[in-house]
């Protein structure tokens, strides 16, 4: 065809061609003559006519980022720098692929709603594109547009002005696994980038608690020396029970493929129970008993479950004997004879209160006949997998939860076997992990907390306690020094919106002298931080996908496009500031592959780390694949000889092939270490932790008589489906199919004289937010459910319109660290103001002159 | 003929919204789209979806369930869409039997919305034109594509696997099996639209649990017979799901 002059009646008339074609039948296409697109027309990220087809578009395929649980594969189908939309894996890109493979051992890694909307995201009005500092007030949201120079000079300098006038733990280390989760380019408490760089640099508390799941890893530390205690989600394939405790799959799926296996598993005549406080969507689809608990009891329900085993003598003795410490009088050691064991605990005699079901009942509000129903059929179902998820553990003693469900996985022998289960965390596969230099600097600090106690240190300096915020102990003068914190980093990390008790940390960052946030959007946090620097996503620098937590595959993670805006890597601002803070010995130490272009050109260096971690990947894991060949075929999976199940050689060799990593070496029912501890003040705990699984009453639930005279409902805050903590709030799709509200039980409704739509208040004396109410018969009755993440928007008397629950939680956390998010009483009332979905409108406007494609 | 349509899994579907923003992915960037959306950030965001997900919750709490409904257009065999349309701009195909309206004649009267009994046409608010599925026809005619590749967005994006596409007219082909095998249900038959997609209901978990399966062999509490179940305890098979 011959291009006509005019563009616009060119554009017109190949677009008529189409839709014509299409409208007409199928004669042209079949004639193979689709034609009439101009292949030197500029792509747009929106644009949409005509429409450019896919053998017109460049595919990529590269993975989705973010700390969901999963990790997907998405191809992106771009036109010169421009995504013009986004697939998923197909089945093409991995060995031996082709298009429609799905197999057992290599499923399709297929990305969910948010993966789908990630152009969304990419493009989105909120991306950071330049420098930025602050000239209002904090979270004001008022910032001027400054030179990448300038930005980091007032870091730098701010930075050694801290650390020379405060000391070594004045800036604290907020980096999490948000926003970015590869190889090499990582935000991380532990691995991450960040604290390499300030631990490097002489100045870094560390946060040590992890958010999600801290009080999971202390039991499975504890009990199992390891928090790999998880399957791969192909064993659940083999389970003929799955009791779902506080799990969620269909929203938060951990693994590749779960479904896959799920669906399986319910073909197969597995039977699926649900419990919790809200009936999920799982339950819905796996045909589930649901078993509505109060929030917070779950240890209670399974002591009276333990108790019902152990009375009917449905406990593995044998497996008991052979692999277990302290679960009765005979298998506690030597030295510790006369401390309690589990079984007596259990049994009552202690305390004179047997644990029996009816005592169960009371707490937890699960009727006996139920607890003794659930108890025999997970103990006489073989094998029967007992999925603890993490969140019952974020509660106040949260950690009790997670030892008793080792208790119950132990005392019935589900441990090490194929279709039972010991999570816990339930990490599984082992994944060669990191492709950054990580060395003796790696991880350093000079304090470490808890990580939501940070706003209490700094209100409270210097009258601090090391067990208030959970002081990590250390061998040197600094043991015991409680940081004066002068400044805070967020790195993939919008903890100021995430972490408890949203109002005192308002309160404590005021009093801070520098905060950076370095991100690829603004978040709630960047707009109380002084300098904002934008981020690269994953789609514009090169990197490897990792799985979360479960999956056994890596991702190959080109630069897609060009970084969008003035965005630089984290990995290139660490290293421009290394050398600008201690010149070329700290920039190269930093970062040994990179001279000082690094700023301005990270690709061969990026390379050269990803090549040296490929050898890794080849020796450690015996891959055979090159590079090149990886970087070509775009995923590598690997298949395995069997499903991977946690401590699978230990029990089938009953201990000839190794052992637990506890100081036993065996699983812990009583813990060696806590037994062992004498002043629990000198711990990072801070706090007694009794040295077998107890139920202890948290400080805040149903059962607390007084505190429901005020505050009658408890509030639970799980994920949502349409958002990964509070990344993808902003994303115009998502907002349209799914509403931020709060969930409550159609009688409590009717007693407050409420209906779905209402718009109310939810409230206790920490702080208050409003949300639309949605009614329903799915949530137990004085439980009301209102999802994490909602992105902070304060009016004038300081109540956030958006429905961040987070301006209710309490920043106490459980003396294991485990947060305390799902602890809070709460009221809820009709209100006179409106909801406000998006945020702060200001901070919308701001960023929106910068979108590249306006 | 052919009668190209979907089958939708309903015993498998978690509800999880990847077919909704994976459909919305493709057409907003294909040939049906763009699928606009109005105030995003606003009280009441809303946009144009071809697919969407609808939940419906049945029972009183504690015995509840909740049912995923993916809706979109059926491509009915009688479709009431297409003899009200005043300019023609609705219309089945007669090769494949897809239902599709076409954008330069259509007036936006909505009188087609209002004939649809299933409430799946989509009104683009800022075009002011009537939309809706297209069971991608610019992919599942696109003859340069693999005729494996030929299939709708949705289809390829369920993580679950819950949606399968073909010919319902063909009785031997993965739909037509299915919805014979499984019970495939049409949506308010009574209407006589004579839809093409169809539904696999909800099935109860069958219970094939045996015996000797309860109880792994190796258990010592098997030789002492310590795990057999009273006779007056609920098993397995009385447990109310
Ligand atoms: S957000 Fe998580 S679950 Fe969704 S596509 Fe991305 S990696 Fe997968
Ligand atoms: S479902 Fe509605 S829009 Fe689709 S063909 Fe039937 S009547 Fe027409
Ligand atoms: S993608 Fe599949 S599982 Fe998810 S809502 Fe759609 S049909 Fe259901």
């Amino acid at each position: 065809m011959k291009e006509p002059k005019d563009p616009l009646e060119f554009l017109e008339t190949s677009l008529n061609v189409n839709r014509r074609d299409f409208l007409k039948g199928s004669a042209a296409l079949a004639a193979g003559s689709l034609v009439g697109i101009d292949a030197t027309r500029e792509a747009k990220a929106f644009a949409y006519e005509p429409y450019p087809r896919d053998d017109e578009l460049t595919t990529v395929p590269t993975s989705c980022a973010h700390n969901c649980g999963s990790r997907h594969m998405l191809v992106a189908h771009k036109k010169g720098d421009v995504i013009v939309r986004l697939s998923t894996d197909d089945g093409r890109y991995q060995k031996d692929g082709e298009f429609g493979k799905d197999t057992f051992e290599e499923p399709q890694l297929r990305a969910c709603l948010r993966g789908r909307s990630y152009r969304s995201r990419l493009y989105s009005p909120e991306r950071l594109l330049h420098p930025m500092m602050r000239v209002g007030k904090r979270g004001e949201g008022k910032f001027k547009r400054v030179s990448w120079d300038e930005a980091l000079t007032h870091v730098a300098k701010e930075m050694i002005r801290i650390r020379d006038t405060y000391g070594p733990t004045a800036l604290v280390d907020q980096s999490y696994a948000g926003a970015s989760y590869g190889v090499l380019h990582k935000s991380d408490q532990i691995e991450g980038l960040l604290g390499r760089f300030m631990g490097m640099f002489g100045c870094r508390t560390n946060s040590w608690s992890v958010p999600s799941y801290q009080g999971t890893t202390f039991s499975s530390r504890i009990t199992f020396g390891t928090i790999e205690d998880g399957n791969e989600d192909d064993a659940f394939a083999f389970s003929k029970l799955i009791i779902m405790w506080g799990w969620n799959p269909a929203y938060t799926f951990h693994g590749g493929n779960t479904f896959y296996y799920m669906r399986m598993a319910k073909q197969k005549g597995c039977k699926f129970v649900l419990i919790d406080p809200q009936y999920t969507d799982s339950a819905s689809t796996y045909d589930a008993w649901w078993i509505p608990i109060r929030p917070n009891t779950d240890a209670a329900m399974m002591a009276g479950m333990a108790h019902y085993i152990f009375t009917n003598n449905l406990h593995d003795q044998d497996f008991i004997d052979t692999f277990v410490q302290g679960m009765d009088a005979g298998t506690m050691p030597d030295w510790a004879q006369g401390q309690e064991n589990f079984k007596d605990y259990i049994l009552g005699n202690y305390d004179d209160q047997p644990k029996t079901p009816e005592w169960a009942a009371e707490i937890c509000g699960v009727s006996a006949d139920d607890i003794k129903k659930l108890a025999r059929m997970y103990a006489t179902t073989k094998p029967a997998a007992l999925k603890a998820s993490w969140s019952p553990g974020r509660n106040a003693y949260g950690e009790q939860y997670n030892r008793m469900a080792a208790a119950l996985q132990a005392m019935t022998g589900n441990i090490g076997v194929l279709g039972g289960c010991a999570e816990g965390v339930g990490k599984a596969w082992h994944a060669e992990a990191v492709a950054y230099p990580y060395d003796q600097y790696a991880n350093t600090w000079f304090a470490s907390i808890k990580s939501d106690r940070w706003a209490h240190c700094v209100l409270n300096y210097p009258n601090v306690k090391r067990e208030e915020i959970g002081l990590w102990p250390r061998t040197d003068e600094l043991d015991g020094v409680i940081p004066n914190i002068k400044g805070i980093f967020w790195q993939g990390s919008d903890w100021f919106n995430q972490l408890t008790n949203i109002n005192k940390e308002i309160a404590a960052i005021n009093k801070l002298e520098l905060v950076v946030c370095m991100d690829s959007t603004i978040t709630p946090s960047g707009l109380y931080a002084d300098v904002l620097l934008p981020i690269a996503t994953h789609f514009e620098r090169h990197d490897v996908a990792l799985p979360w937590y479960k999956g056994h595959y890596y991702i190959h993670r080109p630069k897609v496009i060009e970084p969008m805006g003035e965005s630089k890597t984290d990995f290139q601002v660490f290293t421009e500031l290394a050398w600008r803070i201690g010149g070329e010995k700290f920039g190269r130490t930093y970062n040994p592959k990179a001279g000082r272009d690094y700023f301005d050109n990270p690709d061969p260096v990026d390379e050269a780390y990803l090549v040296d971690w490929w050898h890794k990947v080849q020796s450690h894991q015996g891959v055979e694949m090159s590079w090149e060949e990886f970087k070509n075929t775009g995923s590598y999976k690997f298949k395995l000889d069997r499903p991977h199940v946690a401590f699978q050689d230990i029990v089938e060799s009953r201990m000839q092939n190794g052992q637990w990593q506890t100081s036993s070496g065996k699983i812990e029912i009583f813990s060696t270490q806590l037994a062992q501890t004498k002043d629990f003040t000198r711990t990072a705990w801070g706090y007694p932790i009794p040295a077998i699984p107890k139920w202890i009453e948290p400080w805040e639930w149903l059962g607390e008589k007084e505190k429901i005279k005020k505050h009658p409902f408890h509030m639970i805050s799980p994920h949502p489906r349409w958002r990964t903590h509070s990344i993808f709030h902003n994303i115009p799709w998502l907002r349209e199919t799914y509403d931020q509200e709060l969930t409550m039980n159609a009688s409590d409704a009717r007693k407050l004289g409420l209906k779905t739509g209402d718009t109310v208040e939810v409230f206790n004396d920490r702080g208050k937010c409003i949300v639309p109410l949605y009614v329903t018969e799915r949530c137990m009755p004085g439980v009301v459910v209102l999802h994490e993440g909602a992105w902070l928007d304060l009016d004038q008397e300081g109540d956030d319109l958006s429905g961040n629950p987070d301006v209710l939680t309490l920043d106490e956390p459980s003396p294991a660290g485990a947060f305390a998010y799902n602890t809070v009483l709460c009221d809820v009332r009709k209100s006179d103001k409106a909801h406000r979905p998006g945020w702060d409108q200001l901070a919308t406007a701001r960023s929106h002159v910068f979108r590249r494609d306006l | 003929m052919t009668q190209l349509a979907l089958v939708i899994d309903l015993n498998v579907c978690v509800g999880c919204h990847a077919c909704v923003t994976s459909c919305k992915q493709w057409n907003t960037s294909g040939w049906a789209g763009p699928l606009p959306d109005q105030n995003p950030y606003e009280a009441d965001p809303s946009g144009t979806f071809f697919n969407r997900v609808q939940t419906f919750e049945i029972g009183k709490f504690p015995n509840t369930e909740t049912l995923h409904f993916p809706k979109s257009c059926l491509h009915c065999e009688e479709p009431p869409c297409v003899p009200v349309c005043p300019t023609g701009a609705s219309y089945k195909r007669e090769d494949n039997g897809v239902v599709l309206v076409d954008y330069d004649k259509c007036i936006g009267c909505k009188y087609c919305s209002w004939a649809c009994p299933y409430g799946v046409r989509e009104f683009d608010e800022k075009n002011k034109v009537m939309k809706k599925c297209t069971l991608c026809i610019d992919r599942i005619t696109d003859m340069t594509l693999p005729e494996a590749e030929r299939k709708p967005a949705c289809v390829l994006s369920c993580p679950t696997n819950a949606r399968l596409y073909g010919d319902v007219h063909d009785p031997d082909s993965e739909v037509s099996v299915a919805i014979r095998e499984r019970g495939g249900y049409q949506l308010q038959p009574e209407w006589g639209t004579q839809p093409a997609n169809h539904y696999l209901p909800r099935r109860k978990v069958r219970i094939h649990i045996h015996e000797d399966e309860l109880v792994r062999s190796d258990n010592p509490l098997v030789k002492e017979d310590l795990a057999a179940l009273p006779e007056d305890v609920d098993t397995l098979d009385d447990v109310a799901w």
